[in-house]
């Protein structure tokens, strides 16, 4: 996968770091159940607990920290930005399945593919004398 | 003895005074020629002491080869040991091989041997561009504007390097010698190998006069792409054995041969990544929000106008339909929202920009964001605000860069000829880059801004900088960007400035 451009990065952040998606909850979750799962997943993470360092989200999974989920929290507090939210966060996070991961270190792509013949030269400016080998 | 050394210290005087762009037919080879009438015969004597066991003669008769064959010798010994400085002064007697453009011939070898370091010294490389924008007026030719870009390559701006180097072919050709376009054909011809743009690769080295490697890059571009009039296995090794750094191209001429052995079967496109048509949803606002996530995971290089399209059609479902603008103002009263207008106002907000984003860097063509191509109009609201918005970007950084040169010519801001020639060089590909994207409409909006700001800097350049094959490579472009939009006042202008030649 090629490296994403700064724009399609933070257009991809808005959906990964939505808040649902952060405290693991749907948009019609009540303000209750958001301080509730906020506290619990703060607890966790004190912990180090290994299921709450990650979430799913339909651009991948992504790293969960404490500053993020009370970031999330204070975000869903206030409604304006709780609706802005609602409509990113209407999507199931798995919808399109855990292969699009990028997100996560250590999740690299091992597949290969056979060899083509316009293939790229990465080694050309070594190969031809423009650069030192 | 001692004449003759005088006469080489004026010689050398004289060479490096008077180097200005005097074109291939006023040769100024003043030290050249000293070196031949004066030293070479006394190496030649050297030699024969050296034969006959005078071993002491032996640095003398180097210095005097090196002098004799300074190009050859900063290519084959100073360029790939990388030493910068000395590659520098031996070119800067190479007035044979640079004529016409003889500091920056210089400076390319500098820079060249700064490139071949393993880690490129920073202070040598402002070094060399002191070299390129010397504190007396001089004359930038081609070979100025190579060593600019292998300077900016050897800094890790590949892009950069690009950018400008592909502008060396654009110099008169009394102003850039020979060598420095073969140089910047081959340099050209490994950055786009690198890249696997193999198309590109072959249109470099049509000929043996772009140079041997861009030659042999060309022929091996036309076997791997399976083009019917590629050269065969003769032609192949041929032009391997004519070219230099033959070690090093071995790898990609085998890999050429294998193609026409058939190892390679078939050169299949490159595999599209799955339809994000395939993305079922319950509603529509799942519809838009699963195509939206899923164009935006995929890889770039894979977006294509119809994803964008049918994105742009799935958020017309929200963005234009009144029962979904019900359902979340009714949401917002049940939240205690200010307003569910301007939460749609910035949901529209945010698509159009996520959208223009990706056009801008997939760089789709406007055109193909047309349901059926260009011939009908397109039916999306969205990808209707999203053409508007990526050719108003477009259009402000071409009329901002060129309202920026008008203020500097205005207020009679020089800038060192690299520097103007890199202003230039931004100017001209965010033109070009938009006319790509937007087509024959947005060339004819910019072109009637860049054309008075251009003209005025190629002038400038011209009559009161000594720039005179600056501003005649402008003046050239501006013609043809005339003729293309049929401008019969401007085509007139340009022929007319053109003809006043370098």
């Amino acid at each position: 996968m090629s490296e994403a451009s700064p724009t399609e990065t933070s257009a991809i952040e808005r959906i990964r770091d939505n808040p649902f998606y952060v405290l693991g909850l749907r948009p019609d979750a009540t303000r209750q159940a958001i301080e509730r799962q906020g506290t619990k997943l703060l607890g966790m993470l004190e912990l180090k607990l290994k299921s709450a360092a990650a979430y799913p989200t339909p651009v991948g999974r992504a790293e969960r920290t404490p500053e993020k989920v009370r970031w999330a929290m204070a975000e869903l507090r206030e409604p304006s930005r709780r609706l802005d939210h609602e409509i990113w966060a209407r999507l199931d996070p798995e919808a399109l399945g855990a292969a699009k991961a990028p997100a996560l270190a250590g999740d690299e792509d091992l597949s290969c593919t056979p060899p083509r013949a316009d293939d790229p030269w990465p080694d050309a400016f070594t190969a031809l004398g423009w650069r030192a080998s | 003895m001692y004449g003759a050394i005088a006469s080489i210290v004026a010689s050398a005087l004289i060479s490096l005074l008077g180097s200005r762009n005097k074109g291939p037919e006023k040769p100024n080879v003043p030290f050249t020629a000293a070196v031949w009438s004066v030293l070479v015969p006394i190496g030649l004597i050297l030699l024969v002491g050296v034969l006959t066991g005078q071993i002491y003669l032996l640095p003398p008769l180097l210095i005097i080869v090196a002098l004799a064959f300074p190009w050859t010798t900063t290519r084959l010994v100073l360029i790939p040991l990388g030493f910068p400085r000395v590659a520098y002064w031996l070119t800067r007697t190479a007035e044979v091989t640079f004529d016409g453009d003889l500091p920056g011939g210089a400076a390319v070898a500098g820079a060249w041997a700064l490139l071949r370091q393993r880690e490129p010294d920073e202070a040598t490389a402002g070094w060399l561009e002191d070299r390129l924008r010397p504190e007396k007026v001089q004359t930038l030719g081609g070979a100025g504007i190579l060593a600019t870009g292998l300077l900016l390559a050897a800094r890790g701006d590949r892009e950069g390097a690009r950018a400008v180097i592909r502008t060396v072919v654009e110099i008169d050709a009394r102003a850039c010698p020979a060598a420095a376009q073969r140089l910047a054909s081959g340099w050209l011809a490994a950055d786009a190998a690198a890249r696997g743009a193999w198309s590109e690769v072959a249109a470099i080295g049509v000929g043996l006069g772009s140079g041997r490697q861009a030659w042999l890059l060309s022929a091996v571009a036309q076997s791997l792409l399976g083009e019917p009039l590629a050269p065969g296995r003769l032609g192949l090794w041929l032009r391997w054995a004519v070219a230099p750094n033959r070690r090093g191209t071995r790898t990609i001429v085998r890999r050429a041969l294998d193609v026409l052995d058939g190892v390679y079967l078939e050169i299949d496109p490159p595999e599209t990544a799955p339809p994000i048509a395939a993305v079922v949803a319950a509603d529509d606002w799942s519809n838009a929000l699963a195509r939206h996530a899923a164009v935006l995971t995929k890889p770039i290089e894979a977006v294509e106008g119809a994803d964008l399209l049918a994105l742009g059609r799935a958020w017309d479902a929200i963005l234009e339909d009144r029962a979904a603008q019900r359902i979340l103002a009714e949401r917002a009263v049940l939240l205690g929202a200010d307003s569910s207008a301007r939460t749609l106002a910035r949901l529209r907000e945010a698509v159009e920009e996520d959208l223009t984003a990706l056009v801008l860097a997939r760089e789709i063509g406007l055109d193909t964001l047309h349901e059926g191509g260009a011939s009908t109009t397109a039916s999306s609201p969205t990808i209707d605000r999203v053409r508007r918005r990526v050719r108003d970007h477009l259009l402000v950084s071409v009329e901002s860069a060129s309202d920026a040169l008008r203020r500097r010519i205005d207020d009679k801001r020089e800038l060192p000829a690299v520097d103007e020639w890199r202003e230039w060089t931004t100017l001209r590909l965010a033109y070009e880059h938009g006319v790509r994207l937007v087509g024959q409409d947005f060339r004819r909006l910019a072109f009637y801004k860049v054309h008075s700001d251009i003209t005025s800097l190629a002038v400038w350049l011209f009559n009161d900088r000594t720039q005179r094959p600056l501003g005649n490579a402008m003046f050239k472009w501006l013609l043809d960007e005339a003729t293309i939009l049929d401008d019969a006042r401007a085509i007139a202008l340009q022929t007319k400035n053109v003809a006043c030649g370098i």
